[in-house]
């Protein structure tokens, strides 16, 4: 996604990762709609909350976050590609640069830091320093022993947001502060390059 | 003895190596005396002087406060910056409504009818109002406890508002035929910018979920209460909801006690 949505001529602006964090923070400040960031927060948590009672079981949890973020990332993908007005990524690694200064500078305001590329180039880890979904937030223990990622939900929106730009990724939380982890980290792995079909039905 | 590991923005993060612990600091300037530093439901408060011991002796710069200690959340942090490094941030409307329609379908998978998912949307909001009236409380500067109908009203009408969408509610009004009934009038709530109701559904109000709030931060005072949400929508508002709120027999007696009085 070869991002120029304005044109923009400062020095600083020549790098290609320069470029696209001053159009995440544009898009940030001037086009987007904003909400208070408490009342998201305690609503994802309520969201989990209900979860967790609903299935009474943390793996299933995990699972129903990470299917209602693919909910939302199939139909976020075209909202962002509207406002951002990027085109097609020349490499997965741009990909990376991509969802990290602009997906979620636009969608929660932060920008996590890229690291670990792989040699192959085909897998990256984005470092979350701050989380605005974990905000307030506490595990119980047996949550923490029995597996809960409690921001399960923003690997199903990579996975299903990449997959409608025919990017099929793998992604999975590595590592929570929540859980007494020094980071938070999710790991994203291409798959493949998808070819061009109709979309399969929504899960 | 301490090691210094990682610095991250104003945290570091120190590992102790006898227990191998990892403990995260701010740095600011001030030492925190032992005394002011609340242990309440730390496994070990002996071995928390110690830990200051070495954090002093070892760091140049001075350290305010130890944080927290991973693993051991809450009532050992600093809970005063934890609880408001939140405020005034915002949030993307976007993410929050598309977060917001998939919290309505997976309740609707899950529900027989309309006055079952409003319940389930209500419940969810209960959550937040409960949390979300203790965060206003905190943080209001001249907070008291209310004890009358149209005290509450207010607070709901005006504080809570503000806090939850920036401003005050547009209008706050009394049932004419019913003494126990109040109606607070949003014109053009913001959760509700990007939800239409289908004709299937017309007597749904996603508004329920703010109904759900609405309900807590009542009951969170000792007002038992009814609150549902309805669809007042005109030309002019066509998203206008209106929260009806239906206060409990004790609530009634209590208010006319202190009428009497």
């Amino acid at each position: 996604m070869q991002g120029t949505p304005q044109p923009r001529a400062t020095a600083a602006s020549n790098q290609p990762g320069a470029r696209a964090k001053a159009a995440g923070e544009d898009i940030w400040k001037n086009r987007t709609d904003k909400i208070n960031a408490e009342l998201f927060t305690l609503t994802y948590g309520s969201l989990v909350a209900q979860l967790v009672k609903d299935y009474e079981d943390y793996a299933e949890v995990n699972t129903q976050l990470d299917k209602m973020g693919y909910n939302i990332g199939t139909r976020l993908i075209e909202d962002f590609i509207a406002k951002s007005g990027l085109t097609k990524c020349g490499s997965f690694v741009e990909t990376a640069d991509v969802i990290s200064k602009i997906g979620f500078k636009m969608y929660l305001g932060i920008t996590p830091t890229i690291t670990n590329i792989s040699q192959d180039q085909k897998e990256f880890s984005l470092i979350l320093e701050d989380n605005p979904l974990a905000e307030f937030v506490e595990l119980p223990e047996d949550a923490v022993r029995d597996g809960l990622w409690y921001s399960n939900v923003l690997c199903g929106v990579l996975r299903g947001a990449l997959e409608m730009v025919l990017l099929q990724v793998e992604c999975n939380f590595v590592a929570d502060v929540l859980r007494g982890d020094e980071v938070t980290e999710i790991r994203v792995r291409l798959v493949k390059v998808l070819d061009e079909e109709v979309p399969a039905a929504d899960e | 003895m301490t090691t210094r590991t990682k610095k991250q923005g104003s945290w570091r993060t120190v590992k102790r190596e006898e227990d191998g612990c990892a403990y995260r600091m701010m740095g600011k300037g001030k030492i925190l005396r032992r005394d002011q530093i609340d242990t309440q439901g730390l496994d070990m408060p002996n071995k928390l002087d110690d830990l200051i011991h070495d954090l002093t002796n070892m760091e140049e710069d001075r350290m305010d406060v130890v944080l927290q200690r991973k693993n051991v959340p809450s009532s050992f942090t600093g809970q005063k910056m934890a609880l408001n490094h939140t405020r005034g941030l915002e949030a993307s409307l976007s993410a929050f409504s598309f977060l917001f329609s998939e919290m309505i379908q997976y309740s609707q998978k899950r529900v027989a009818g309309v006055a079952d998912l409003e319940k389930r949307l209500s419940n969810f909001g209960y959550r937040v109002g409960m949390r979300e009236l203790e965060l206003t409380l905190w943080r209001e500067k001249n907070a008291k406890r209310e004890t009358r109908v149209l005290g509450i009203l207010v607070f709901i009408n005006s504080t809570l508002w503000k806090s939850l969408f920036g401003k005050v509610a547009d209008s706050l009004q009394k049932s004419n035929d019913h003494d126990d009934e109040y109606m607070i009038t949003d014109n053009d709530p913001i959760i509700l910018k990007y939800i239409s109701t289908p004709k299937e559904l017309s007597s749904f109000n996603a508004g329920a979920f703010l109904a759900g709030i609405v309900e807590a931060v009542l009951d969170g005072c000792h007002f038992a209460a009814r609150v549902t949400a309805h669809s007042t929508a005109s030309d002019q508002f066509p998203s206008c909801m209106t929260l009806l709120i239906k206060f409990d027999k004790s609530v009634m007696q209590r208010e006319k006690a202190f009428e009497g009085k």
